[in-house]
Parts: C-alpha cells; structure tokens; sequence
C-alpha cells in the first residue's frame, strides 16, 4: 500500500475582507425584501431606544437651563428672603442641608450667628442625612411607610425610631423589602438616633441665634427706611441709601454678592411695576372701562396680551400710581408671559425628573428597553435562520467549491452587521427626529437653546454600539449553523 | 460478464483508491449499512458512470469518492491523499482544487452572473480577480456560453445552467470532476448537448469523470460502469464490451 500523502494547507487563500464584503453585498442587494424586514426590526429597536434616551437627556439639558433661568430671574427675592425671613425648625434644617457644599454660605451662617464654622459645617452634614431620611420615607408607598414608622411624620419619626422595641420592628420591616436602601447603613442611622436630642438642642440653638440676628437686622432696616417697606424703599432709593444698607448688612456679616446687590433695584422696579399693573388691571373701575372702549368682556391673560397695543396706555395710568410708557407695557406683558412659561416649566420639568429620580433611565424605561431588545434579537435570529434554511443548498453548494466553516461563518455575520449598521443609523435618524418632536411640542424652543449637543451624540454613538451588537450577537447562532451545514446537502433534490 | 481487473489496470495511473470502504448510518436503535466494503481503483482520464437503484448506497459511495463525507471504516484515497485523515479546513482545500461538482439541480447561485459564478472557486483559491475573470471568460466560451457571461441563472435555460455548472466546476483545474445526474433535470436534446460538453472534456481535455446516472446515452460514452447494489459493487461493465450485448437484449432498461 502507498503511503499516504499530505496535502499542504498552506497556500490556501485567506480571503480579503473586501472580497467577502462584495459578495455579501451583492447577496443583500438581491435578497432585499428579506434584508428589509432584518433592517427594521433593527431600526424599531434603535428607534425606540434613541428616543427614549435622547428625549431624557434633552429634558434633562431643558431642565438644567431653567433652573438657572429661574435662579437669575428670582435672585433678587431669594436674597430678601434669605435675609428678612425667620425659619423655622424644619425650614433651617432645609437650608443648612442645602448649604453643606457651599463655602460661602456656611461661613456666612458662622460669621452672623457667631458660631465655629467647624461647629455649623458639623450640623449641616447632619441636617443633610436628615433631610435624606426624610426623602427616604417621602418617596415610598404609603403602605410602606405605615408599616415601618406608622403615622408619623417630620422630626417624630426620629423619636418614633428611637425606641429600642420600635427600631427592631422596622430593622425587621425593612428586611424583606430589598429595593429599599436606606440613604446610610444601619450603623450610621442608629448613631443618627442616639445623636438625635444633642441635634435637635444644636439646631435649635443655632435656629434663634440666626433669628435674633434676622429680628435685629430688621429691626435697623426699619431705622433706615423709616418704616417704609424695604421692597417698596430700594425702589426709589438713591445711592447713598443704598450704601448705607449695604454697610448695615455687612456689619452685621451678612454676605450677599455684589452682583445681586446691583441687580435688586432694578428687580424690584420690574416686581412693582408687574405688580401695580396687575392689581390695576384686576380692580373693577378698570375692567368696567376696558370693556366699554374694547367692547369685549376679557380674561386677565387676554387683558395682559393687549397691553401691547398703544390705546391701552391711558386707560392703565388712570388707575396706576407711576406712570407708564407703551415700551414699559410691553415690557410688562413679556415678563408676566415669561414667568409664567418658567413657572410651567418649573412645575413640569420638577415631575418629570422626580420621576426619573437623577438617573437617565428609569427603571421602568429601561425595562421596556431590555425586553425590546429580547424581541429585536428574536426577531433577527430568526429571520437569520429562515435565511439560512431557505439557502441552505447555495451553502452547501459554496462548501462544495471549497469555501470553508469560517468564510460562511463570516459572510452570515457580516451581512448581519451590514443590516446592523443600517437599521442602527436609520433608527437613530428616526428616534432623534421624534425625540426632538415630542420636547419641541412640550417645552417649545428651549430644546434648541439648551440642546445638549454631545450628550446626543453619545447617544447617537451608543444606539448605533446596540444596533450592531445586537444584530451581530442574534446572528451568531444562525451563523455558526450555516457554518456547520454538510457539503453533501447540496446533492439533496427537494 | 466478468472484470478482468489487473488487465485492465495495466499501464493507468491510479486517481481514486477506495479500500474496504464501509458506512454505517445509526439513527436511534437502528443501524443502517450503506456500504458493506467497497473497494475499487479508477484511474486517471476514466469516464466512469456509477449505477445503482436508490437506497443502494450509491449516493454514499458517491459522497465518499467526492471528498464530501468519510467513511465508517476503510480509506479513499484522491490522488494519493487519505480523506479520512483530512480536517474540515483541509477537505476543504481539497474540494476546492481537486474536485469538481456537477450537480442534477445545477445549484448555481441566483444573485450572480454566469461569470461571477464560474470565477468563485477560483476566489476561495485566491486566484486574482483579473486572472479569474480571464479564465472564467475562456471556461464559458468553452462550453458555448462566452456571449451570456453576464446572465444571471434566471435568464437561462436549464441546459445553460448546467453547462455553466460545468465551467464552474472545471474552474480550478480538477483532477476529478463529480457529477450527480447531470442530465436528470434537462429534457433529451439538451441532455444529449450536456453529454457531448462532458465526452469532449474527458477526451480532449482529459479530465476523469464520476457521473452517476440513469441516462443511457451517457452509458454509451463511459469506459466503465459501476453496478451498486444494497451496499455493495454488484458488477463492473466495460462499456465497450457490453454495446452489443445490451443493443440486442436491453436487459438495463429497469436502472
């Protein structure tokens, strides 16, 4: 018998990556119902996960802009309040929690109360953890709540927990309620309790040395003013006046930036003009003349938009104190309108992101997603693998001539990342357009203002990562099927 | 009629050696002989029809000659390569160079020209593209079909098809061409075209030819014929020898 011989493998052809790319292209070009219906599925999935993502972040931009819009537009009241208003237990414990990151602030508190910074920056940690506990116990289910502390509410919690026999009610409580986390560990929370009284006396004390020195700061402010109310007074007031109010404030070493400062004259200008024009327009004698020169009976914002006509000027200063121009009017109607639309905002933008509670996605979205995905993938498999059976003799067929497992292998992959690539793009084309949609007819143009450029485009980039991976990894059985299909299925006759 | 074997060996170069060749089949508790041990030799520029009724073993024996399955026990040997030693990667390298398939349903592949399918073999044996698309050119002027190179199989008739077939299976020089019914799809007068293109390449050209078929104009042109039956060689004709016995009796007409 004759030696066997060895065949040498070696100078088999690797094929290039461009020729398997032509053949497979030429193969979706001519199978391009079936390539279509892969795409969509494809580009469904994307679509919904690019709108669902970038509509998020979009809101998400919108409510960043506001919030600083509302901030600039209400700074002036934020510091008048800040400095004329008393807290209160609860209300300090907000502020000092608030506080806790913030330098400025916290040696304000020292500096007026008299405090050791030390001492205040100690206190607004702990008002922090309060205050998170508080949020803990707001944001479950009622029932929840009820079974763990009962009725009560605010700082009685707190001394609820105290109680040795009522703590091990909750530990135990809580213990099968797993997607609850409570903001610290247990060990924390327990020194948090048993720190409680010490707290509450150094809230409470520190409470009336921030009042006193509000009441005194009043107290000298009325000196000043007269007995006129502050409001009222920084609005004619000349520059001398103000620089002796300003002096009182930091006397007393109460911080306020120099840039509010400026800004709060004019503020109040614009609050008391608003205001005046307002309650004008809502007295009676005005509204019976209005209707007689305009014949209609209008609603307040009806009212305000026609402030912006020219024969409106007289009949608003016959009932207003200072006098206003057609320009001042119009002015007027455009601050109510853009207060208003941020207020709107303010409160739409809050639910959605209590909603969403910091994250991205949320839970629920996501889970839509994952199972959207389970689908697509399904979806692809098996689409891939009636492909696959509906060519089963043209693969044999190409075994036959000499291809080998991996070039199949390889061909199936790539034709699903093919359809991967397009339906990924389409999909995010598609999402980024409904996205832009559905915010654009939520919260008007302020997507455009504040339109979070690279965060889309990450998003772009990551929903087009799922398109291919998903299409890729839903193909990889197919595939490797095809791969393994017998040379001799192509000698079969149907 | 009686083989004379080692007269007829004489002087020939031995391509395909089959040795004992045997091929169980289990499927559950029942177990089915295919092949019961063949052992054959064909020998270089052989025109060879293998005959058989189905559920002979005559497509396994056909399969293992083929380089597309192995056998139980026993070894085929292609040009002195055992394929029962061959990995999925080595077979196919084999099957790409040194064989070529003809099959009844001349599977070419839809969504290509006649040209593109005639040069793909010559791409999985990395042949460059220019010099597979010449040569692809020169195989279907060949079989007649140079003019329709650009054709897609949809556009041509059965017997095109399976000329193209044929070019594509000669397109890396084979030493052994397969063919699997090739006229059992075409009407006669095609047939008859399909039989010429396969004579006229076995003796210009001197390409071995393993035809399975039922067809008698191709027993006509064969040198020998192989009788399968229930898993082993019933008997080997040489062709030239039985013309007359069978124009007078026609005793093959049940095959």
């Amino acid at each position: 018998m004759v030696e066997p011989r060895v065949i040498n493998v070696q100078d088999q052809a690797k094929l290039s990556f461009q020729k398997v790319y032509s053949l497979v292209r030429s193969g979706i070009k001519h199978r391009l119902l079936r390539s279509t219906l892969t795409m969509s599925v494809i580009l469904l999935a994307v679509a919904f996960f690019m709108v669902t993502l970038s509509e998020n972040v979009i809101i998400n931009s919108v409510a960043k802009g506001v919030e600083q819009e509302i901030l600039t537009e209400r700074s002036s009241i934020y510091v008048l309040n800040h400095l004329y208003i008393k807290p209160n237990l609860t209300s300090i414990s907000v502020k000092l929690s608030k506080a806790h990151d913030n330098e400025r602030q916290l040696k304000e508190y020292a500096a007026v109360t008299g405090w050791d910074l030390e001492k205040v920056k100690e206190l607004s940690a702990e008002c922090m953890w309060e205050q998170s506990y508080y949020q803990f116990f707001n944001n479950m289910s009622v029932g929840n709540r009820k079974m763990l502390i009962g009725n009560n509410k605010g700082p009685a919690i707190f001394t609820f927990l105290q109680d040795d026999k009522n703590f091990g009610d909750f530990q135990k409580n809580l213990e099968p309620l797993r997607s609850l986390k409570l903001p610290t560990d247990e060990g924390k929370l327990q020194a948090l309790l048993n720190n409680q009284e010490t707290f509450r006396a150094s809230l409470s004390s520190f409470l009336s040395a921030w009042n006193n020195k509000i009441e005194e700061l009043d107290g000298k402010t009325q000196e000043l003013t007269k007995k006129q109310e502050l409001n009222t007074w920084l609005c004619d007031v000349d520059d001398a006046q103000m620089a002796a109010w300003e002096k009182l404030l930091a006397d007393m070493n109460f911080m306020v930036e120099e840039k509010a400062i400026k800004n709060l004259q004019s503020d109040m200008l614009k609050l008391r003009a608003r205001n005046e024009v307002t309650n004008a327009l809502l007295s009676p004698e005005l509204k019976k003349e209005w209707q007689e020169t305009f014949l209609v009976k209008e609603p307040l914002a009806e009212m305000i938009k026609r402030l912006r006509s020219e024969d409106v000027v007289e009949i608003v200063n016959k009932y207003t104190v200072h006098k206003y121009t057609h320009e001042d009017l119009t002015g007027i109607a455009d601050n109510v309108d853009y207060n208003q639309s941020l207020s709107a905002l303010e409160s739409d933008l809050l639910k959605q992101s209590s909603k969403d509670s910091g994250s991205i996605l949320s839970g629920r979205q996501t889970f839509l997603l994952i199972i959207s995905f389970i689908v697509c993938m399904v979806g692809i498999a098996n689409a891939m693998l009636m492909a696959i059976t509906e060519r089963f003799r043209e693969i044999a067929t190409m075994k036959c001539l000499g291809a080998t497992d991996s070039f199949i292998l390889i061909q199936f992959m790539m034709e699903a990342a093919i359809q991967g690539v397009a339906g990924g793009v389409l999909g995010m084309i598609i999402g980024f357009i409904l996205a832009l949609l559905k915010t654009t007819f939520s919260y008007g143009l302020y997507p455009f203002t504040y339109f979070p450029f690279v965060a889309l485009v990450v998003c772009a980039l990551v929903s087009l990562a799922i398109g291919i991976v998903l299409a890729v990894l839903a193909s990889l059985y197919p595939s490797w099927a095809a791969s393994r299909m017998a040379p001799m299925e192509a000698m079969r006759i149907e | 009629m009686t083989f004379d074997a080692e007269a007829y060996s004489k002087g020939k170069e031995v391509l395909v050696r089959a040795h004992d060749v045997k091929k169980t089949y289990q499927r559950g508790e029942e177990i089915t002989h295919a092949l019961k041990g063949i052992s054959l030799e064909i020998y270089r520029k052989e025109y060879i029809c293998v005959m058989g009724p189905s559920g002979s073993g005559k497509s396994t024996f056909f399969n293992m000659v083929g380089g597309l399955d192995s056998p139980t026990s026993g070894r085929v040997f292609i040009d002195e390569v055992d394929m029962a030693q061959l990995n999925a990667h080595e077979l196919a390298f084999l099957r790409c160079r040194k064989i070529g398939y003809v099959f009844q349903s001349y599977n070419l592949n839809t969504v290509m020209t006649a040209l593109d399918n005639v040069t793909l073999p010559m791409i999985f044996a990395g042949v460059h593209p220019d010099d597979a698309r010449q040569r692809g050119m020169q195989l279907l002027e060949k079989v007649g079909l140079g003019e329709r190179w650009f054709h897609r199989p949809k556009e041509m008739s059965g017997g095109q098809q399976q000329r193209v077939a044929i070019a594509r299976s000669l397109a890396n020089n084979p030493s052994l061409l397969l063919c699997d019914e090739p006229t059992a799809n075409l009407d006669f007068k095609t047939g008859k075209e399909v039989h010429q293109l396969l004579y006229d390449l076995n003796k210009v050209d001197g390409v071995t030819i393993i035809c399975a078929t039922h067809d008698h104009n191709m027993l006509e042109v064969s040198d020998r014929m192989i009788w399968i039956a229930d898993g082993n060689i019933d008997r080997i004709e040489i062709s030239s020898e039985v013309e007359l016995e069978r124009s007078s009796l026609g005793e093959h007409e049940e095959f």
